[in-house]
């Protein structure tokens, strides 16, 4: 058995929860003995800079014998600030939390009805709280996109202006994880950080969906579901207010819509379709810019957009 | 030398492949006019993906087809990324056996509760009659566009 706790309060206990299954549990701890670099032992140098809010999960062998097995001593804590962008520390503690979601019984949330469900979440929400970060996107910075645009007007007549933008780790094991969430899911969720199991579409969710694949035209649609055009900024009661892309292919025989998000590494990544969650182009490169990556036969650039809190997806 | 993979059998209501297995019997519910299988032409990324429901008759041509593959032992994998990818075959919501195929690129990969089988569909064959099976359910632009990525010689 291995006990989780969930390292997230300061004046009351901490939830714990067990994972009882041995299978699972073996699995967890696989995970950190072939990955050691996503944990750091309980009561190592790391802990002294843990801080306030969400420090991790901590996952510790309740038998002598199960740690052993994969030279593990001790308890082992897997934070998100250790994780940062590391894809298998994020399917860690997603995997994790779920596990959370599944247990009869929590100590240490007394009150929740269902407390499994309550405790994932809390955690979720900690979690995504805790990894974002609100950043300025200034017109004509080029930090966030590796060159200019002439997509977007930004000619040197434009005025400057800076808006705000929040931006996440890389997490593709939220949906790369579970089938049902990676076969419902394509780009305009991903990209929207919005999860709906819909396939969703531009403009279905204001009930003015595209009715043809141009750039103006799921722009047009886009737009209706609340995005904005880049730097037509949102107030803060829209966070968070993701920074992404839009691009075509204009066929004649293939024609689709696709959209990636910045994330908080400052590269881009994507979902095409119901395949995996990536930070690749078709050349296998990391996408520093949508612009010029490798993007297939998406050849046409539409623009930046902003995403936020009351966007219309379906 | 490759040797033919064991049997997969299409089980209750569907697609039930189990690969690697020994012979698994036959529900009265897989009679092969039963099965209804469904082929996703893998290639969207934001608008759904083209699919259609195999006949009977395909179907049991299918089961046929990939009784008669090799595993694949070499480096061969699936294309990712945006575009053309391949074909999926499900088989409805009562699968006993694999949930999903993925045919691309010389391989067929079986995937089930995270665990997946590999075979090796030599010259493509799979993948171009599975893209046969959707002639006149798919644009025919984008068909011909498959069938000549599919089969450069053509």
């Amino acid at each position: 058995m291995l006990r989780v706790t969930a390292d997230i309060f300061s004046g009351r206990p901490n939830p714990t929860w067990d994972i009882q299954d041995e299978a699972e549990a073996r699995a967890v701890l696989k995970d950190i003995a072939s990955n050691r670099r996503i944990a750091t032992e309980v009561g190592g140098a790391a802990e002294s800079s843990l801080g306030l809010g969400f420090r991790g999960l901590i996952v510790e062998p309740m038998a002598d014998d199960l740690g052993k097995d994969f030279g593990l001593e001790g308890g082992y804590r897997v934070s998100p600030s250790q994780v940062g962008g590391d894809s298998k520390g994020s399917e860690l503690i997603e995997k994790l939390i779920d596990l959370a979601g599944k247990s009869p019984s929590v100590e240490g949330l007394e009150d929740a009805e269902d407390q499994g469900a309550s405790l994932r979440e809390l955690l979720r929400d900690q979690l995504d709280k805790g990894s974002r970060t609100t950043v300025p996107d200034q017109r004509g910075d080029q930090g966030n996109r590796g060159t200019a645009s002439h997509h977007e007007g930004t000619e040197e007549a434009a005025p400057e202006i800076t808006c705000y933008i929040e931006k996440s780790p890389y997490n593709p094991g939220f949906w790369n994880n579970d089938s049902t969430t990676l076969r419902n899911n394509n780009c305009y969720n991903y990209a929207s950080n919005k999860k709906t199991n819909t396939f969703a579409q531009p403009g279905r969710g204001a009930g003015s969906m595209y009715t043809a694949l141009t750039c103006p035209e799921v722009t047009r649609a886009s737009l209706a579901d609340g995005l904005h055009h880049r730097y037509n900024c949102f107030p803060d009661s829209q966070k968070p207010r993701y920074l992404v892309a839009l691009v075509i292919a204009p066929g004649p025989s293939f024609k689709d819509f696709h959209w990636y998000r910045l994330n908080s590494e400052n590269f881009w990544s994507h979902k095409p379709g119901g395949t995996p969650a990536r930070n690749v182009d078709n050349s296998n490169k990391v996408i520093t810019n949508p612009e010029t990556c490798n993007r297939g036969p998406y050849t046409n650039f539409c623009g930046y957009f902003y995403t936020c809190k009351s966007q219309k997806i379906k | 030398m490759p040797r033919p993979s064991n049997i997969l059998v299409f089980g209750a209501f569907g697609a039930a492949v189990v690969l690697g297995a020994s012979a698994c019997p036959q529900s009265p519910s897989s009679r092969p006019g039963d099965r209804e299988m469904r082929v996703e032409l893998d290639a969207y990324s934001g608008q759904p993906n083209p699919s259609w429901d195999l006949t009977p008759q395909q179907a049991e041509d299918l089961v046929q087809r990939l009784q008669a593959l090799p595993e694949e032992r070499g480096g061969g994998s699936v294309r990712d990324g945006l575009g053309y990818r391949g074909f999926i075959v499900t088989g409805g919501a009562d699968l006993s056996g694999f949930d999903e195929m993925v045919v691309s690129n010389g391989v067929v990969l079986g995937r089930r509760a995270g665990k997946t089988q590999k075979l090796a569909d030599s010259g493509r064959e799979l993948e171009k009659w599975l893209l046969h099976t959707g002639k006149g359910r798919v644009a025919n632009d984008l068909y011909d566009d498959i069938a000549k990525d599919s089969d450069p010689q053509d």
